[in-house]
């Protein structure tokens, strides 16, 4: 009986260790999550681990799902960028949203760098921040809301309710407000100079995108009475 | 420093040059964006240091796209004239040889048309500006042009540099349209005319440099760079005693130096890029292209 259960015991433990290594969703650089960092695994080999375990059990296995085409390891990629090129795209186009987003890159570059060479003293040639990832990230961070209204129906009528949410919803949320703004129909502008002034202004806490995310925290304030509603 | 190796085989040539022999002329060729054009830079900028005149054509292919107004010709039936294309030229040939061109006079009369005709002994200022007024007598005013620079050449009091860009043009169709016409040929365009006698006359003192580009065909048909595919046989028949120099893609040493300098000019910014591997994989990516490494930068 105990060595039954042993065995029962070892063939499930086996089969958790080759299912948690995957990749995660939002990590460049770290491939294994924390927990296997620094381990050094006795099994060198996938061959020796199925040695181990002679006759296979079925165990529960979850279903491997293949990388997407434009996950890759190269200089070029950033997970952020990404996620606003997917978001961006309709009619899944993605070529012509990748060479819009290239063209804001370049653009906020071109700024920057003008500002960095007009500026005359070095403590101004130190505040000016010519990365444009870097301008990109903090942008999307300054327009991301804290909280969000969502409608629970009570009592036969919808009350609209704030609720803490997901990081995953925030960016989505942040994102649209950038997107939102910046892509109405009567533009005779190319949508790439239009986002470019929009990411800068939000870099520095200024514009119409950031407003939004305002206008938000204020309609929060407002249905402060029924955040009990959130628990039955 | 940033000088390519063709350019600097030039002007070595260009020093050692015998100049009492009639024209010689340069070929330029080599695959799409590998830096045909800067090339050409470097050397007008070292020519204008040493006091030559400039005739420049920056593209030819305009003669054949861009549609503006054709004439007729008066004194040919079968050729056409480009009023406008030919202002243009006169107006960039005023601008960069204006301090060179100040005490040179014409040697004889030119007839325009019946009624009007400039004398001898006008400055040439004065009938450059006069075909750019009359844009009617544009064409005739830039063949006299051509006539006078070849007898002051020949008299060893200037030296002359001739350039065009994307030579193959010359031998293509156009698009150009007119009524009651219906295919006009670039043989038949007066402009390319002029300049065909130019290239294969006896003038001493003078040099010419053309360029073969493949940006000339369609957006299909660009796979092919080498000269003898893009000119054909009469263009290779026309220019026939020529020195080929090819213009190639970066080389190891190259690609390196030219990434330290856009590190220092903040075109390079991401601190992955700085490292060794990351070179490589810019390296890897660009193919050894140089437009093709300004593009791959950018989102860095």
């Amino acid at each position: 009986m105990a060595l039954c259960k042993g065995k029962t015991i070892y063939h499930t433990l086996l089969g958790i260790y080759k299912q948690q290594i995957s990749t995660s969703y939002f990590s460049t650089n770290k491939v294994l999550s924390n927990m296997y960092k620094d381990r050094v695994p006795s099994v060198q080999s996938i061959g020796e681990l199925n040695a181990l375990c002679i006759d296979d059990k079925p165990v529960e296995k979850k279903i491997r799902i293949p990388a997407k085409s434009e996950f890759s390891s190269a200089v070029t990629y950033d997970p952020i960028v990404q996620k606003f090129i997917n978001i961006l795209m309709r009619d899944g186009k993605k070529e012509k949203t990748r060479e819009i987003i290239e063209q804001v890159l370049e653009n906020i570059k071109m700024k920057q760098i003008e500002n960095y060479h007009k500026a005359t003293t070095d403590a101004e040639k130190a505040m000016v921040v010519t990365d444009p990832l870097k301008v990109f990230h903090g942008a999307v961070e300054n327009c991301k809301p804290l909280l969000i209204l969502k409608t629970i129906v009570k009592g036969g009528s919808g009350y609209r309710v704030p609720v803490y949410c997901h990081e995953r919803r925030r960016l989505r949320v942040g994102i649209n407000f950038i997107i939102k703004t910046c892509d109405t129909r009567k533009r005779k502008v190319p949508l790439s100079t239009v986002l470019a002034t929009e990411i800068l202004q939000a870099y520095n806490n200024e514009g119409n995108a950031v407003g939004k995310k305002h206008q938000l925290h204020k309609e929060c304030e407002a249905q402060r009475a029924f955040a009990h509603y959130r628990w039955k | 420093i940033l000088i390519r190796r063709p350019a600097l085989e030039v002007m070595d040539i260009l020093k050692r040059l015998n100049y009492n022999y009639p024209l010689t002329r340069f070929l330029l060729y080599g695959e799409m964006n590998a830096g045909k054009k800067f090339t050409m830079t470097h050397i007008m900028h070292y020519c204008r240091s040493q006091n030559w005149v400039l005739l420049t054509v920056p593209w030819a292919n305009e003669w054949n796209c861009k549609r503006l107004d054709v004439s007729f010709n008066h004194h040919k039936e079968s050729l056409f004239d480009l009023p406008v294309h030919s202002k243009i030229l006169l107006e960039d040939f005023l601008l960069k040889n204006m301090s060179l061109i100040k005490e040179f006079t014409t040697s004889t009369t030119y007839e325009f048309s019946e009624h009007e005709a400039s004398e001898q002994g006008i400055p040439l200022t004065d009938l450059i500006s006069f075909g750019i007024t009359r844009m009617k007598f544009a064409n005739d005013v830039v063949g006299a042009l051509l006539k006078e620079l070849q007898i002051l050449a020949n008299n060893d009091k200037i030296k002359l540099l001739v350039t065009i860009r994307g030579i193959n043009s010359f031998w293509r169709k156009t698009g150009q349209k007119k009524e009651k016409v219906q295919e006009i040929h670039a043989q038949q365009l007066t402009l390319v005319n002029q300049f065909m006698e130019l290239l294969q006359s006896d003038t001493k003192n003078a040099v010419a440099m053309c360029s073969t580009e493949s940006w000339v065909n369609d957006v299909t048909d660009r796979k092919s760079y080498l000269p003898t595919e893009l000119m054909g046989k009469e263009g290779v028949d026309f220019l026939e005693p020529f020195l080929p120099i090819e213009v190639p893609k970066y080389g190891n040493a190259e690609l390196q130096s030219v990434m330290d300098y856009y590190i220092d000019r903040r075109w390079i910014q991401a601190p992955e890029a700085k490292t060794l591997d990351g070179r490589a994989q810019i390296k890897f990516l660009s193919g050894h292209n140089p437009y093709q490494l300004y593009r791959v930068c950018v989102p860095l």
